[in-house]
């Protein structure tokens, strides 16, 4: 029975819609029948599958209008207003979800405005940042396509040049809009059409527009590992020596320094308990292309860090930003409304990314105004992990939950202040530049392994005993005897270090052996820094 | 006077009209005819249609009022047609001869007596007479039409047995004015068959009687034992007879004398009036209906007090003054503004709500430039010239096609006149959710509001409003020149109410805004009995009743003895210690009272700020920032900017082209949107020069001034500035001065009433503590607070908020006098003990003696008291050495020297020299005598009295100075130097 639903919902998901109404048409309230009955239809993952996915390989072009897909993607606006749709048209079939009906002004006047529903319009772009096997796993792999998709308002997506969709969402069952915010992760499944966006303008473009059957949001993260997982200390060894390997020049000491920062997710905002900043001090700057004259007008792309692909490979969602003088003044960081519309930043990223920022292709130059405020406004991020998007006459502070590497060939960040600074001591030959292919892999098991360590990590919670309380207690006030110098901050990165120690460990509790190797750990860091 | 009632003229429902009266729709033959009398009433099944024509100016002195009435048109004609056919006429009934003019006989189409009107066939005779516009208002599109009732002079009663109203769905029921309005309980005389309006439970006659009688009967004891009845808390009133006084009358007369002509109406007073409890719910389901039948209730009043006043002789109203007063009256369209429903959220309107009145509150993001909204459009045929009016209809006007005149008919020759054409105000503005009103996560939404008349320009961008209105949700037009449209729609409000700044968080100080200036104009004028004067109308009541709960708790708060402590654990609780700089910020927050020369007389003197600044100074991780933030928090208008980011424009006001305009529009940045509250820079140090400079204007004069695209103007930018900086070097170096700790100028430092600095001690007791503390708040998984017994945020915030707008201590003489004491000690301080009036430090300037004042008032707001009380001027005595303590003590004399931030230099070295000075002469007086003592002996006995070391240079500066002065005089080489008094010196 739900199998033959499923064809059909899958062949010609209106029909299926207008039959469910029929049998429902008394029903006060019909979108929650909506949701209930196309969730329990694609209630097993096999089923869910089944459901094409609408994505840069698959885009809305290549489907029929009114076909039935899935998309998977971040909500970058809830702003638009919500819309009203006739339940019921005059000739009393199903409203909504697209299937309007041209109506005569005659008719208009005499709308039953006990008949009209509110549905909620928002806007979603692809995710930015996913990783191609985090794709893989989650929308089955699909063949490359050869169709270049042009997106509409690509302002709208936090890396305007880069390849995604951006879709208009209307959900018409309120209770599952109400749970949507800004960066949310979720897939919308539902019927695909084009219609105009924003009903206020005088003659509004049409943009792709799916109306949702049914949603499924992704809370924790996009895909889900065990904590804690079995046999994790030598993988974790493996996992650091294979990031220092392949991206660091070996230098292990920083690579589990990135390892505990890709783990690092918000714990609480009262009291803030965010994930540290990092900044790999001292690392080399790129190597600068020798054919491509150095122009001004024309800067050449910078080589992304060996670091941007192996963490690609390790986590579900990174996103590397390459820093330089014209991206800074020129590429808005934080979303910003403009005529109504909400223009995303390059930071409206969804939580639980790791952001790499590269300081490598800074030169000397002038920062303008949007400089100025992108660099507040990364700042802000690391230090309180909220962005503030500019409304008119009112800036709002949205959580985030971004963890942070920046890279910077000096000391220390020319720009940001970090929570923890760790110079890299590369070898000699070291490349830390490469590109993709050449990273080395390892093989496919130890991979999968190394992705169920970070990504359990990132979910694990790690608890603290009163005794071990009482020891960190008794701890700070002797260090304190002995060293001035050392203030409440010093202990906060310390408790904060050692909780992310526990969590890369995959161990449910903070030992004192653990405080003390993560103290040592962070003594060894302290150690380097004074070296500079 | 001709009142056309009009029905919804929709549907079947009204059979009875359609079929009894009405024409049908093929009955064109008599176009012509009235074609000629009603230009106006052109195709508007829907649209109300008010037309009143005066009488001639042939009867003078009265103001006999004729009606006619219009039947609406049945819904199957073609607009078009609709237009001639059977719109309803505005019928200039003949004369008075005919008494009562048949109100429905002989309009219609039907109706085969000819319109007897002379003026009937005169094309221009309607425009012409203008003296009785019709009642027609943008915010309502009503399905119906009222006319004021006519008004008969001498209470001829002509309606008693009117014979229109059989067969007719209408129904006047304000005729029965002919009874005199004293009367006004007096049941309507129509027949009873007339029922609900259409689609609604709303009984017209019913609706318009009961308004009637709430007009004349409620009293505010009525409204006091509602409110008592909901718990609220009701004002006590003056004497018994206060609750007895017939209110709304008593506007009336007001509206009449000031020449006002809208009512704002508490529409919690018509839940309290027993009889018109109905009339409340039906208000807010039916407005358009019902919100036009009270307009024309209260033109009938108007003009049955004016006349009734004509009678009792008044004052002013008597014979021609009221004769002319009563055509005034009826020359003007009367409107009421209802509010008071309770507020809700823009996100909550739904469907349900369309057509209903609805209440929301939020910030005004853009608003068009006024613009002319056509109300009635004339058009003239190019071959005849037949003109004719076509009403608005819904947004719309049908343009004729062919001219209407069956001689003519000539197709497409109606060209418009625009400067016939009638045009009312009319703006459009998108109000956003206001931060606090925003679900956590959420991105802010907006709605359109169309403002109307007298509401235009009430609001600018930035302001956040209340306003009441209809909900409208309209089908979207698929594409402009096409006529069908879409069945998805769009929503705004129609604005009937618009109330400025209202707010749970602090409300912005209202010694900032000018005076009466922010009065909604026309809808501020009259009605609003129980909002006081203020800004703070009746809440709805829920709110209301919330409201007085929280007063009386605030109150009872404010009695505590401990209340200080209480508040000042209570701000930033999970901040560790700090207890003076947070009483300090607490002050801030309260604020001084602003004075203006301008109460003394002589408008717009200059203002005194009572905004008190404050700047945190300190080491880097104690929590400055985190005070800030939540400062920012709970502050009115708090605006958070770090000092780093800002730049000038940021922290300004810049120009820039409105999109939709193209023209230039102010865009005020965070001090001028902080105009009135606390504005939080962090990271102050790192301020550019530019805008730094910015900053010494605000803080003094409070004002921006910027000088962009040409445009050169002023900004009010009254807001108190919290501001945290980092030492030089991150780290504050105890061994110099603050103003070489920071890298900011002396002149703004001072601007600073007060400075905190906040450094980082060891003590293995505190770190103890704090480790425990921290533990707690990072490892464990129930993080807990500071103290126990504090104050949760919105409490804090609505404490502060009421002291903030209620309160406004002044300083008693006894408080005053201790000021000078205060101030006096805080100078004396200064003042070198052995009178060397050349070494006198500053330790307090006028600017202290000013920050003591607003502190003081501060303190004495806080206590919810009236009167600044010796206790106050205590308090900020010490609050003020404690921030002097810190901020200007000398580091190596541990002296305080107000000079050390008014001018930036130290003067440790002069007070040393200054002790050195004296002790030499005390010296050489003592043993030395006429022979003088020895260098180098002198040295030694100076640096064995003396704490601290002694250094030879300055002994050296120190004796050569005396030697310049004539006092002392050396003689001898290097080692055998002899310093020797000057006798007589």
């Amino acid at each position: 029975m739900v199998s033959a639903y499923r064809t059909d919902a899958l062949r010609d998901p209106t029909a299926e819609l207008k039959e469910l109404f029929a049998t429902h048409e008394s029903a006060h309230d019909f979108a929650p029948e909506v949701t209930r009955h196309f969730s329990t239809v694609f209630s097993s993952s096999e089923a869910f599958a089944e459901i094409p996915t609408l994505d840069v390989q698959n885009p809305p072009e290549s489907y029929s209008d009114r076909s039935l897909v899935r998309f998977r993607a971040m909500v970058q606006d809830t702003s638009p207003s919500p819309g009203m749709y006739l339940r019921r048209n005059a000739s009393g079939t199903l409203g909504g979800w697209g299937l309007h009906e041209d109506v005569s002004e005659e008719e208009e006047r005499n709308v039953d405005v006990g008949e009209l529903r509110e549905c909620t319009t928002v806007w979603a772009v692809s995710i930015p940042g996913e990783s191609d096997w985090c794709q893989e796993e989650l929308s089955g792999s699909s063949g490359q396509s050869s169709q270049t998709h042009t997106p509409a308002k690509s302002y709208k997506y936090p890396d305007p040049e880069g390849s995604h969709i951006g879709v208009q969402v209307k959900l018409y069952d309120l209770d599952v809009a109400e749970q949507l915010k800004s960066t949310d992760l979720a897939t919308f499944v539902g019927i695909l059409t084009k219609e105009p966006m924003d009903v206020e303008a005088e003659s509004p473009p049409d943009v792709p527009t799916l109306h949702v059957l049914f949603t499924r949001p992704h809370q924790q993260s996009l895909v889900e590992r065990p904590y804690p997982s079995a046999g994790s200390s030598s993988v974790r060894e493996e996992l650091v020596n294979w990031i220092a390997s392949e991206a660091l020049g070996g230098d292990v000491d920083a690579a589990e320094w990135v390892l505990l920062a890709s783990i690092a997710r918000v714990q609480s905002r009262n009291p803030p308990l965010l994930p540290p900043s990092v900044t790999l001090a001292q690392f080399p700057a790129p190597p600068i292309s020798t054919q491509a004259a150095p122009s001004e007008a024309e800067a050449p792309a910078l080589p992304n860090p060996a670091l941007s692909h192996v963490l690609s490979q390790l986590l579900p969602l990174t996103h590397t930003l390459p820093l330089s003088l014209a991206t800074l003044n020129k590429v808005p960081f934080a979303p910003e409304s403009k005529d109504e519309d909400l223009h995303a930043g390059a930071l409206q990223l969804p939580q639980g990314t790791l952001l790499l920022v590269t300081e490598g292709g800074v030169r000397e130059g002038k920062l303008v105004e949007r400089g100025l405020r992108n660099i507040v406004a990364l700042q802000e991020l690391l230090a309180a992990q909220t962005l503030s998007y500019t409304f008119p006459f009112s800036a709002f502070a949205f959580p985030t939950d971004i963890a942070c590497v920046v890279l910077t060939e000096g000391t220390k960040s020319a720009f940001f202040r970090t929570d923890l600074t760790v110079p890299l001591r590369p070898a000699a030959d070291a490349r830390l530049y490469k590109p993709r292919a050449e990273v080395a892999l390892p093989e496919a098991t130890k991979l999968a392994a190394f992705r169920d360590l970070v990504v359990g990590a990132q979910q694990g919670k790690v608890q603290v005993s009163a005794a071990i309380s009482e020891y960190i207690q008794q701890d700070f006030v002797r260090d304190r005897q002995q060293d001035k110098a050392i203030t409440s901050e010093d202990l906060i990165r310390r408790m904060t270090v050692a909780k992310l120690y526990a969590l890369s460990m995959h161990q449910t509790e903070l030992t004192v052996d653990i405080w003390e190797r993560a103290k040592a750990f962070d003594e060894r860091r302290r150690a380097r820094l004074a070296e500079l | 006077m001709s009142s056309p009632l009009k029905f919804p003229s929709s549907d079947p429902p009204d059979a009875e009209m359609a079929d009894g009266e009405q024409g049908t729709p093929n009955a064109p033959a008599q176009q012509p005819l009235f074609f000629a009398a009603t230009p106006s009433a052109a195709g508007t099944p829907r649209r109300s249609q008010r037309q009143q024509s005066s009488v001639p100016p042939s009867s003078p002195g009265s103001v006999v009022a004729r009606r006619a009435v219009g039947l609406s048109t049945p819904k199957r004609k073609t607009p078009l047609f609709t237009a001639g056919s059977s719109s309803p006429l505005a019928f200039p009934s003949s004369s008075p001869r005919k008494g009562a003019t048949p109100r429905g006989a002989n309009i219609l189409a039907s109706s085969s007596s000819p319109p007897q009107s002379p003026g009937g066939s005169e094309p221009l005779e309607f425009p012409s007479s203008p003296a009785t516009p019709k009642n027609r208002r943008g915010d309502i599109h009503s399905s119906l039409s009222l006319t004021p009732v006519a008004r008969r002079r001498r209470q001829q009663n002509l309606n008693s047995d009117d014979p229109m109203s059989d067969g007719t769905n209408l129904q006047i029921p304000a005729s029965s004015a002919g009874a005199g309005f004293s009367a006004a309980a007096e049941p309507s005389d129509e027949p009873a068959e007339i029922r609900a309006i259409w689609g609604t439970t709303v009984n017209l006659a019913e609706t318009m009687k009961t308004f009637r009688e709430f007009m004349l009967g409620f009293k505010p004891k009525y409204r006091i034992s509602y409110d008592r009845s909901r718990g609220v808390r009701t004002r006590a009133l003056a004497s018994p007879d206060e609750g007895e006084v017939l209110l709304y009358e008593g506007y009336l007369r007001r509206m009449r004398q000031t020449g006002e002509t809208n009512l704002n109406l508490d529409m919690n007073n018509l839940a309290a009036y027993p009889p018109s409890k109905k009339l409340h719910s039906q208000l807010v389901k039916y407005p358009q209906e019902v919100i036009p039948a009270m307009d024309q209730v209260l033109k009938d009043l108007m003009l049955e007090i004016a006349e009734q006043d004509q009678q009792a002789g008044m004052e002013g109203m008597a014979d021609e003054d009221g004769e002319e007063e009563i055509a005034d009256i009826m020359g003007r369209v009367y409107k009421i503004r209802p509010f008071g429903l309770p507020s809700g959220n823009m996100r909550d309107l739904n469907p349900t709500d369309t057509d209903k009145l609805v209440c929301i509150k939020g910030l005004v993001i853009r608003a068009t430039p006024v613009i002319p909204d056509m109300k009635v459009a004339f058009f003239r045929c190019l071959t005849c010239n037949h003109t004719v009016q076509v009403e608005i209809d819904r947004g719309k006007i049908d343009e004729p096609q062919r001219c209407p005149r069956d001689v003519c008919a000539s197709v497409g020759t109606m060209s418009l006149v625009h400067n016939r054409c009638e045009f009312a105000d009319r703006q459009v503005i998108r109000l956003q959710e206001t931060p606090d009103a925003v679900p956590d996560g959420q991105t802010p939404h907006t709605v359109t509001l169309s403002v109307y008349d007298e509401l235009v320009d009430v609001s600018k961008p930035g302001d956040r409003l209340v306003v009441s209105g209809i909900f409208r949700s309209v089908p979207v037009r698929v594409n402009p020149r096409q006529r069908t449209l879409k069945s998805l729609f769009k929503t705004f409000l129609d604005v009937v109410h618009v109330r400025i700044g209202t707010d749970d968080r602090l409300g912005v100080d209202k010694s900032t805004r000018p005076a009466g200036g922010d009065r909604v104009p026309g809808v501020g004028g009259v009605g609003d009995f129980f909002g006081d004067d203020e800004e703070s109308p009746l809440e709805q009541q829920r709110q209301q009743s919330r409201r007085a709960e929280v007063e009386a708790k605030l109150k009872e708060l404010s009695q505590r003895p401990d209340i200080y402590e209480l508040l000042s654990r209570s701000l930033a609780p999970s901040i560790w210690s700090l207890e003076d700089v947070k009483k300090g910020i607490l002050l801030q927050l309260f604020g001084g009272t602003n004075k203006s020369i301008a109460r003394g007389g002589g408008a717009g003197g200059p203002r005194y700020r009572g905004d008190i600044n404050v700047l945190l100074v300190g080491d880097p991780g104690v929590s400055k920032s985190q005070i800030l933030a939540y400062v920012h928090k709970i502050a009115p208008r708090g605006v958070y900017t770090s000092g780093k980011g800002s730049s000038a424009v940021g922290l300004t006001a810049y120009v820039t082209r409105d999109p939709d305009s193209k023209q230039l529009v102010l865009e005020s940045g965070a001090l001028v949107l902080s105009d009135g509250g606390v504005c939080c820079i962090d990271e102050f140090d790192k301020m550019s020069e530019a805008t730094r400079s910015v900053l010494h204007e605000v803080m003094e004069q409070q004002t921006v001034s910027i000088a962009k695209a040409g445009i050169i103007t002023t900004l009010n930018a009254r807001t108190s500035i919290l501001a945290a900086a980092n030492p030089i070097g991150s780290r504050y170096d105890r061994s110099k001065t603050i103003s070489s700790n920071l890298d900011l100028p002396p002149t703004l430092i001072s601007r600073f009433d007060l400075l905190y600095l906040v450094l980082d001690n060891v003590d293995e007791q505190l770190d103890r503590r704090l480790a425990q503390h921290l533990v707690g708040l990072y490892l464990e998984d129930n993080p807990h607070t500071g103290g126990q017994d504090i104050l949760p945020m919105d409490e804090l915030s609505a404490y502060i908020s009421y002291a903030r707008t209620r309160i406004n201590p002044t300083i008693t003489e006894e408080a005053g006098e201790e000021l000078v004491k205060c101030y006096v000690t805080l100078r004396k301080a200064g003042e070198d003990p052995r009178g060397n009036a050349n070494e006198k430090r500053i330790t307090a300037t006028t600017r202290q003696l000013e920050s003591m004042i607003r502190l003081s008032e501060a303190h004495a707001r806080m206590r919810f008291s009236s009167l600044v009380e010796l206790a106050d001027v205590r308090e900020a005595f010490r609050l003020m050495r404690e921030a002097i303590n810190t901020s200007a003590r000398d580091p190596t004399t541990g002296e305080i020297d107000m000079g050390l931030l008014d001018t930036g230099i130290g003067r440790a070295q002069r007070r040393m020299r200054g002790d050195m000075r004296k002790e030499v002469l005390n010296l050489l007086d003592g043993a030395g005598g006429t022979r003088g003592v020895r260098w180098s002996e002198a040295f030694k006995a100076l640096e064995g009295q003396s704490s601290v070391r002694i250094q030879a240079s300055e002994f050296q500066e120190v004796v050569r100075e005396l030697e310049q002065e004539g006092l002392v005089k050396v003689v001898g080489e290097r080692d055998r130097r002899v310093i020797r008094r000057v006798e007589g010196a």
